[in-house]
């Protein structure tokens, strides 16, 4: 039977690299089981309807949708212009306002899109104004849209403990750490490289009073933005609301912002953003239930105990199987996006992971970090190729600071967030939730 | 051929449409759940419940829309190699087909469970409502993602034999 599980992941990478839509790659997958794999489809989709009601999952389209309003309605723009009253004046200072609000963006939004979207068409062409080569900026901007998937709320993470049935809020603690650490040192790499610029243009010196005024006014601009993330996760955290109601109130609450506040909303463009936000949740939402019904009929046969028993008769050292998860993990991020890996590994390696003494909340930032890199690594590099067409740059402009983030920045994080359980894991156990 | 482009134009329309008033209604039934609750200390008992009909008609109405806009995510590594016109339009064609194809065999499955729906009949748990009201979501969903594969095929194809044609003339 495990030939038959291994020739339809054949057939599975043999789809997606044919560039066939992902709910039809799955299902394709799926048809092969059905018929070879001895699976029925009659409980499978009985299965899959119960799983498709789940109201955990509605998390995702209403974040889908806040995330949509929000970068159409100027929430992105004054969080941009307020994070720059600190380091306007600094060399790099752009950079680092950059890899901040993608962060804060991410605490709205939980995606990667949503980032280079809301922010790329402002702050690339402002970073080239500056200075910066386009290749940097664009590539700078984009790595940091990943944020989007760690800081909470997360939608990979609602996914993660919805499969796993652990809990949602201890899965969005457990990315904090990680994400705070790649926050710091993006802005390190940042500040570092940003002094062999020659051609950087700093703010012109203000006068103290008049500098004091401008800040004092971008921040009183920037209340309504700065207040999301607070009652999103002040919300979730203090106990008043589910994930799925913070995402409903993120998405209602950003009408008014943008119809009365920013004034950058209106009706046409309303419509028009709510369309675009259906048609993505009708995309993932879709891709996910196959998906799911593929992950469930490796369950079925039995996959995830293979798995432990091939990687136990390989070795039993801990650090060597880790090792292995991550760049597993890795590859998969490099061939499907990041929800796409969680629901179809997530349940696969669960028990190989318990076996090895991990908990789930540790496992889910352990994903987290590495499938969210999956998102700006070719071939399957969604953010990167959003990014670069946002940022107007070839490929080769945005290769070599895109691997120079990705190593030097990110790959640590990940080692650290794998080896170091207290960096995930702190949060949870001190609200209580590991 | 115009009455058949009409028919179709006005369900994209309606679907458009649906999707629209289904995004948008959805958050304001959780918002106004989350109001019942903190503001008149009157939780609505099944409002959840109710929440899922229009839920799922979203999820396939959507990924309908998703089909007919060609937004559905894919991988594309292949497309980057493929630099002929005739390869392009060749290797568009298969995908279609192969789409068009799984798209077939998803949607005999989905009339499988329509029709069990309509045969079993249940009722939520706390409203009552019929839950085939919900699940025949999913076969309607495919049907529709069908439809927009089978005339994705068909322009593809169109395109193809059309370009075979010019590309023949040319070297007459």
């Amino acid at each position: 039977m495990l030939t038959i599980v291994l020739i339809d992941v054949i057939l599975l990478v043999f789809l997606l690299m044919l560039s066939i839509p992902l709910p039809y790659c799955f299902g394709g997958a799926l048809m092969f089981m059905a018929i070879f794999g001895d699976i029925s489809m009659k409980s499978l989709m009985l299965w899959g309807f119960n799983q498709m009601i789940s109201p955990i999952l509605l998390a995702s389209p209403l974040f889908i949708l806040a995330g949509t309003l929000m970068g159409g309605t100027g929430i992105a723009t004054n969080l941009l212009d307020f994070a720059d009253i600190f380091v306007g004046r600094v060399k790099g200072g752009i950079g680092v306002v950059a890899v901040t609000t993608c962060a804060i963006i991410g605490a709205i939004s939980g995606s990667g899109f949503t980032g280079v979207a809301a922010t790329g068409p402002i702050l690339i062409p402002r970073m080239v104004e500056q200075g910066y080569p386009r290749g940097y900026s664009t590539a700078l901007v984009t790595v940091s849209s990943v944020l989007g998937l760690l800081i909470p709320p997360s939608v990979i993470m609602i996914f993660y403990g919805w499969v796993t049935d652990t809990s949602i809020l201890a899965c969005f603690l457990s990315t904090v750490g990680p994400g705070i650490a790649i926050v710091v040192s993006f802005s390190i790499i940042n500040m570092i490289w940003a002094r062999k610029f020659p051609d950087i243009i700093l703010e012109e010196k203000m006068a103290k009073g008049e500098r004091m005024k401008r800040s004092l006014k971008r921040t009183w601009v920037a209340i309504p933005a700065l207040a999301m993330p607070f009652i999103i996760l002040g919300g979730i955290y203090g106990g008043v609301f589910t994930p799925t109601e913070a995402a409903a109130v993120a998405a209602v609450i950003s009408i008014p912002i943008g119809l009365w506040i920013y004034k950058e909303l209106k009706v046409d463009n309303f419509k028009e953003m709510v369309s675009d936000s259906a048609t993505s949740v009708g995309a993932i939402m879709t891709m996910i239930i196959f998906t799911l019904m593929l992950s469930q009929t490796y369950v079925l046969l039995r996959v995830p105990q293979a798995i432990i028993e091939l990687l136990f008769n390989i070795t039993q050292n801990k650090v060597i199987l880790l090792i292995i998860i991550n760049i597993f993990l890795f590859l998969v991020g490099m061939i499907v996006n990041d929800v796409t890996g969680m629901i179809l590994v997530a349940p696969l390696l669960l028990p190989l992971v318990l076996q090895l003494g991990i908990s789930p909340v540790h496992f889910a930032a352990i994903m987290g970090v590495n499938l969210a890199m999956g998102g700006v690594t070719p071939p399957y590099a969604s953010i990167l190729y959003l990014g670069m067409r946002i940022g107007k740059c070839e490929f080769h402009e945005i290769l070599k600071p895109t691997m120079v983030f990705l190593i030097l920045g990110y790959v640590p994080i990940v080692f650290l967030t794998t080896f170091w359980p207290a960096l995930s894991m702190y949060l949870p156990t001190l609200m209580g939730l590991s | 051929m115009n009455t058949a482009k009409k028919v179709l134009d006005r369900l994209i329309s309606l679907q458009n449409l649906v999707s629209i008033v289904l995004m948008s209604v959805i958050p304001l039934m959780v918002v106004f759940q989350v109001l019942l609750r903190y503001v008149f200390h009157a939780p609505l008992m099944g409002i959840e419940e109710i929440m899922l009909f229009p839920t799922i008609w979203l999820y396939m109405l959507g990924g309908a829309m998703a089909s007919q806009k060609r937004n559905h995510i894919s991988c594309g590594i292949l497309t980057l190699y493929i630099k002929k016109d005739l390869s392009m339009q060749i290797f568009n064609v298969v995908k279609c087909l192969v789409s068009f194809a799984v798209s077939v065999w998803l949607t005999y499955w989905a009339y499988w469970y329509f029709l069990y729906s309509l045969k079993t009949w249940k009722h939520s748990d706390l409203v009552g409502i019929p839950m085939f009201l919900g699940e025949s979501a999913i076969f309607i969903g495919l049907f529709l993602m069908t439809l927009y594969a089978a005339s994705d095929l068909f322009r593809d194809s169109k395109i193809l034999i059309k370009g075979r044609k010019l590309s023949g003339e040319g070297d007459k």
